[in-house]
């Protein structure tokens, strides 16, 4: 995968630094908000878009930087620059091959410089006018997320929907009403922690509430008719997405819950197995001590030794994993400060760790 | 001057009890004469505790107070307190003003005795008998006899340690419960000394009944993680050697035994392919281990000072 990146500002040096140097250098001082919109399609449809979100930007007093992450194609840098040749706040991104949604919205959290970051999609999902309602909230809410409004769902998508949001409570214990609106609005520690376990875009809300962020949803305006402007993403029904996303929830439940505590999961599944495997086991020595059966006729032999031989590997997983997780635990980070008082109060905010 | 102890204290939601506390440490600590500091850590409260600590390390230059961006739980706030002190020795309590500060100058004598891990026990426990006697009896019992450490009270938080030990003991989890058996692959020497307990006197107590589960998952891993670190390719690959002879044993039954005649018996041999499988399993496990292990052994704490 190359990557290179280009800053409004740096276009100017650019022929003669080179993308390498230009990589990640910024510009100015570090922003307040920084807006990652991922682009997959052609640059051009995503224009529209963005000049509608720069409208609603530019009228708030609030300073921000416009992280556009684009898939490189041929002649997208050209078009790149038309579009930050009079927009000083915008930067692009250039991944090539897209490495999917996900990936992209990492790496934007990744260089992302503002207090607080906003993922945005590049197409119409709400009313742009909206924008000032999601970043001026101020409730002490970490993290804000969108909910789209609901039209009349197929019974297929219902189901769906249904299903999830079953999954998710019974996991979680908490769920949201729309987890596909890809409008968010929070604290950039909220967006580096989710990107510390995998980032998956549409399980954000959920890793951020059970780290002990406060999350609220917020009802956004349905978007008005627009020729101009693509309403929806592109989406194409894949079969197998639905299997690695279900494999994704089970695994963020796993990691959330037991990162720390392997053989809590692996003890679990296991002791009940070697348990039975062991009575059964013993019932059926103790039935041949007795002379009341033959040892060599019996199947049950076998099943209750597969118990055994199951269950003792399965805690054995869990405990590498505990051996694992001893070996690697001073380095680990298990906490984070949010402010130190000392030498007679004088308060200092840790330097953000990256 | 540099600082020669160091009192951490995780709080949690204990805005009454916090300012009692600081008081009674400095009124405890300070005719010691030793340069002290006091770490506090507010794991993410929801009241007014920070407030609080906020005005006492205004007023006194020897308080630090370390505030969590959220709440993140026990065992990280201790291990953040011991990341911040800068003491040579380091003494943990609850906030809660269950453990009393005046016994810490007695941990200190003892410390002093050459000890690099001093952990109070509660003589008169001050909890209800049932619900939290009963069960945390059993569990010392328990760890005791798991780890080979005899310790009479591993829920107490008064422990005083010399900080170059503890803070080479990963803590991570629930591990506070079990930090004086992590400390033995460290050669650490360990005392036990008496310490007063009180009835809570605010707020609500942060434990319930229901870790029995927790505890004993957490003992197999702790007699793991013991076992390893001192020898990482035995625990796994011995298991796995004399699961391997009982394989064989099944192995040899079945050839030498003489079936009865139209009786073909599939029991020994399957039993034999079982258990062989998963001893190969369990050696390589113990080979997966050792790897792991090149890159965790604890080195024992060295003897820079002769015991005084």
């Amino acid at each position: 995968m190359t990557e290179h990146w280009i800053a409004a500002k740096d276009h100017k040096s650019a022929g003669s630094t080179g993308p390498a140097e230009t990589r990640g250098r910024t510009s100015g001082p570090a922003p307040e908000l920084s807006v990652i919109v991922p682009v997959s399609g052609p640059l051009e449809e995503a224009a529209g878009i963005l000049a509608a979100y720069r409208t609603e930007f530019d009228a708030m007093p609030v300073a921000y930087e416009m992280i556009c992450i684009v898939d490189e194609t041929d002649g997208i840098a050209e078009r790149a620059k038309t579009i930050a040749a009079d927009w000083p706040q915008v930067r692009f991104v250039y991944l090539h091959p897209w490495p999917g949604e996900d990936a992209v919205l990492a790496a934007g959290v990744d260089r992302a410089r503002g207090k607080r970051i906003m993922t945005l999609p590049a197409w119409l999902e709400f009313d742009p006018s909206d924008l000032r309602k999601l970043v001026e909230i101020d409730d002490g809410s970490d993290l804000i997320v969108g909910c789209r409004p609901r039209e009349n769902p197929s019974a297929f998508q219902r189901v769906r929907r249904g299903g999830l949001h079953w999954l998710v409570q019974k996991l979680f214990g908490h769920s949201f009403s729309d987890l596909f609106c890809r409008a968010r609005i929070g604290r950039s520690e909220v967006f580096k922690e989710a990107a510390q376990h995998g980032l998956r875009q549409h399980f954000i809300p959920l890793v951020a509430v059970n780290q002990g962020f406060k999350v609220r949803e917020m009802e956004l305006a349905a978007p008005a008719e627009s020729e101009a402007l693509p309403t929806t993403g592109i989406y194409r029904f894949k079969p197998i997405g639905h299997v690695t996303a279900l494999l994704d929830v089970l695994s963020l439940y796993v990691t959330l819950k037991f990162l720390k505590k392997p053989l809590r999961f692996f003890g679990f599944i296991g002791l009940p197995i070697l348990g039975t495997g062991l009575l059964l086991t013993a019932s059926l020595i103790l039935a041949r001590l007795a002379g009341l059966i033959a040892l060599a006729d019996r199947p049950m032999l076998i099943f209750g030794v597969l118990m055994i031989v199951l269950g003792i590997q399965i805690i054995a997983i869990g405990l590498i994993g505990e051996i694992i997780i001893f070996a690697s635990g001073r380095r680990a980070k298990t906490y984070e400060v949010g402010e130190i008082v000392e030498d007679g109060g004088i308060s200092k905010t840790p330097p953000a760790t990256a | 001057m540099p600082v020669e102890l160091s009192v951490v204290v995780p709080s949690y939601n204990e805005e009454e009890s916090i300012g009692h506390l600081y008081e009674s440490i400095v009124k405890n600590v300070e005719p010691i004469g030793i340069p002290f500091e006091i770490v506090f850590v507010d794991d993410g409260s929801k009241d007014a505790t920070f407030e609080r600590l906020r005005d006492i390390a205004k007023d006194d230059d020897r308080v630090v107070a370390v505030r969590f961006s959220r709440n993140f739980g026990q065992t990280p706030a201790m291990a953040a307190g011991i990341d911040h002190a800068k003491g040579r020795i380091i003494v943990t309590m609850d906030a809660d003003l269950q453990n009393d500060p005046a016994d810490i100058p007695m941990l200190l004598e003892k410390m002093n005795e050459g000890y690099d891990l001093v952990v109070g026990w509660r003589i008169n426990r001050q909890d209800k008998a049932i619900s939290r006697k009963l069960p945390s009896i059993v569990a010392n019992w328990l760890i005791g006899k798991v780890t080979g450490l005899p310790i009479r009270d591993n829920g107490c938080s008064l422990k005083a340690y010399r900080s170059e030990v503890i803070k080479k003991v990963p803590l991570y989890s629930d591990m506070h419960r079990f930090i004086p058996a992590m400390t033995i692959p460290y050669g650490a020497r360990i005392a036990q000394v008496g310490v007063r307990h009180h009835a809570r006197q605010f707020g609500q107590s942060k434990y319930g009944l229901s870790r029995i589960y927790k505890v004993l998952v957490d003992l197999i891993a702790i007699k793991t993680i013991l076992l390893f670190s001192r020898n990482p390719l035995t625990c796994f690959a011995g298991i796995g050697l004399s699961t391997g002879l009982i394989a064989a044993a099944c192995m040899a039954t079945a050839m030498w035994s003489q079936p009865a005649a139209g009786e073909a018996s599939i029991v020994f041999p399957t039993l034999a392919v079982l258990l062989g499988s998963l001893s190969v399993f369990l050696i390589c496990i113990g080979f997966a281990v050792g790897v792991v292990h090149q890159t965790a052994i604890p080195n024992p704490i060295g003897r820079a000072q002769p015991v005084r």
